[in-house]
């Protein structure tokens, strides 16, 4: 699976680095998300779509 | 409960609900035609549960619509995915100055038009520049490094309430405790403030209030942060203190006013106790009048993650704070909300959509809720969530492990509930051990 992220859109919730702490990390300076990983692998894909669902602001889709 | 003369009062039941009667439904009521929307259900049946009439209301597809105190009609979306499409849109606006905004009552009209500003009122790009300067000091890693303080603050207030023996006070004496030390902390509030913001959003979150207790208290709070802030600056500090943090890089940058830093540092305190103590004291009683499920918390400790989730979805007990106004054609579940059309995205009624949450009023801290909406959703989703998390698991960790044979020393239909209040949770109850 590969996804992206759109910090713009990002309010710094910190959801998805509570779903998948090994694929999410929030940036120091402003607490908004950064992608550890853009190909997380399977076994990291339940985390993912989990993440992808709760966050509030939409800011995380698959890139296929 | 505080049996206010309140016109939130008039048609719908008084709680506890003796009376079979149930609040006029538009299709049930024989005196008005289909077309009338029914007057909107504040007060509960059952202090555990949202009023009946939501429920019925989430039998039809889509939004519907009520009438207000003020006699205005406002949609209401009570399933899940609606409330999820609402909050996530950008056409629905949080400003209370648009014409069409829902207040679910005069007190709360009166505050959010004649009081100061707040950032929960406001749209991209007002919000952005509050929300994204408060987000790098609201990070799930900063929180993570807090754990320990909360700890010691749990275990102190249960060392007193110990020391002093049963029964105590939950709610004054611990409840409210908690998230008031942890904010005074955080935030860097020393001790002669803590009364003010515990008054000021006391004052601020009764809905059947006075609204100008709400200004009086709010103003006070407002002038004691101001010279706080202007010590600050006198005098910066280096810890990692909120107020600390907004002075030296904010306010010295020239990034933010110090109106805007007052701002934000009311918000957080005024946001921050009232919600985290009622959901302690409502998921208190809820394991209380559900022993299977403390017995699960006792034997398991790892249980606590899961079942902060299922505190927060069953509590929901910030009901009314989402309210919108469309700011151009919306469809949402299959309904056309017009533009200036006022709209409650309720939280918990989502919160008890059994097509997202099977068996919705069984409480059951196994069950998978992490997608609750007690946070909200969208851009104003709540920024201090990671830290109400952590308070919550440190206090229902601790409470199971040190309190197994905890009891209330009322039956619940004795206990008295904020019935009016923005966040919902008993006045007070004792607790023996
Ligand atoms: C269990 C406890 C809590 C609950 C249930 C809760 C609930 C909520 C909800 C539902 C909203 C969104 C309101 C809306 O959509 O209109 C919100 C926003 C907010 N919350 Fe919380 N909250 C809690 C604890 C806290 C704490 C501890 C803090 C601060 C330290 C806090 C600070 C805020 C702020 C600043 C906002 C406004 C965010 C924005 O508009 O962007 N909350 N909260
Ligand atoms: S969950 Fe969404 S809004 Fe929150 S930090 Fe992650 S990407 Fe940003």
């Amino acid at each position: 699976m590969r996804i992206k992220v759109d910090v713009e859109k990002c309010i710094g919730a910190g959801q998805c680095v509570n779903a998948a702490p090994a694929v999410f990390a929030q940036n120091e300076d402003d607490g908004m998300v950064v992608l550890l990983n853009q190909a997380p692998p399977e076994s990291m894909a339940a985390g993912v779509r989990s993440a992808i669902r709760l966050c509030p602001a939409r800011a995380i889709v698959f890139d296929d | 409960m505080n049996h206010v003369e309140s016109h939130l009062m008039s048609d719908t039941k008084q709680f506890p609900g003796t009376s079979a009667e149930a609040a006029p439904m538009a299709s049930g009521c024989p005196f008005h035609a289909a077309a009338t929307a029914p007057d909107f259900a504040i007060l509960r049946e059952h202090p555990l549960h949202p009023p009946e009439q939501l429920k019925d209301l989430r039998q039809r597809p889509g939004p519907t619509k009520v009438r207000l105190w003020d006699g205005s009609e406002t949609w209401i979306a009570t399933h899940y995915e609606d409330v999820r499409e609402v909050l996530a849109d950008p056409r629905f606006s949080t400003v209370t100055t648009r014409p069409g905004y829902p207040f679910v009552s005069q007190q709360r009209r009166d505050v959010l038009v004649n009081g100061r500003p707040n950032f929960t009122f406001m749209d991209p790009p007002d919000h952005t520049k509050f929300r994204r300067t408060m987000a790098r000091m609201f990070t799930v890693e900063r929180f993570s490094r807090m754990r320990p303080f909360v700890q010691t603050v749990v275990d102190d207030l249960f060392d007193a309430m110990e020391r002093k023996g049963a029964p105590a006070n939950f709610v004054d004496d611990f409840a409210l405790q908690v998230p008031v030390r942890v904010l005074a902390q955080l935030v860097g509030i020393p001790k002669e403030g803590q009364e003010l913001f515990l008054q000021a959003g006391k004052d601020r979150f009764d809905l059947s209030g006075d609204a100008t207790l709400s200004h009086g208290s709010g103003e006070v709070l407002w002038n004691y942060l101001d010279s706080l802030l202007a010590e600050n600056e006198r005098t910066p500090g280096d810890g990692d203190e909120v107020i600390t943090r907004l002075v030296v890089d904010q306010i010295a940058t020239g990034k933010f006013s110090r109106d805007d830093a007052i701002l934000v540092i009311n918000q957080l305190l005024v946001a921050g106790f009232d919600t985290t103590a009622s959901t302690i004291t409502m998921g208190t009683l809820a394991l209380l009048e559900n022993p299977d499920q403390f017995a699960k918390l006792k034997s398991d400790q790892a249980a606590v993650e899961n079942a902060v989730h299922e505190i927060l979805r069953y509590a929901s007990v910030l009901q009314f704070h989402s309210s919108r106004v469309a700011r151009e054609d919306v469809e949402v579940g299959g309904k056309l909300i017009k533009a200036g059309e006022g709209m409650l995205a309720l939280l918990h009624a989502a919160n008890r959509d059994p097509a997202e949450f099977p068996e919705p009023d069984k409480f059951d801290i196994e069950r998978h809720a992490a997608h609750h909406v007690a946070f909200s959703y969208g851009i104003h989703q709540c920024l201090g969530q990671s830290l109400a998390r952590l308070e919550l698991q440190v206090v229902f960790s601790t409470l199971a492990k040190r309190f197994p044979n905890l009891r209330l020393v009322k039956p619940l239909n004795e206990i008295e509930f904020a019935a009016h209040s923005l966040a919902y949770g008993p006045h007070e109850f004792q607790i023996e051990w």
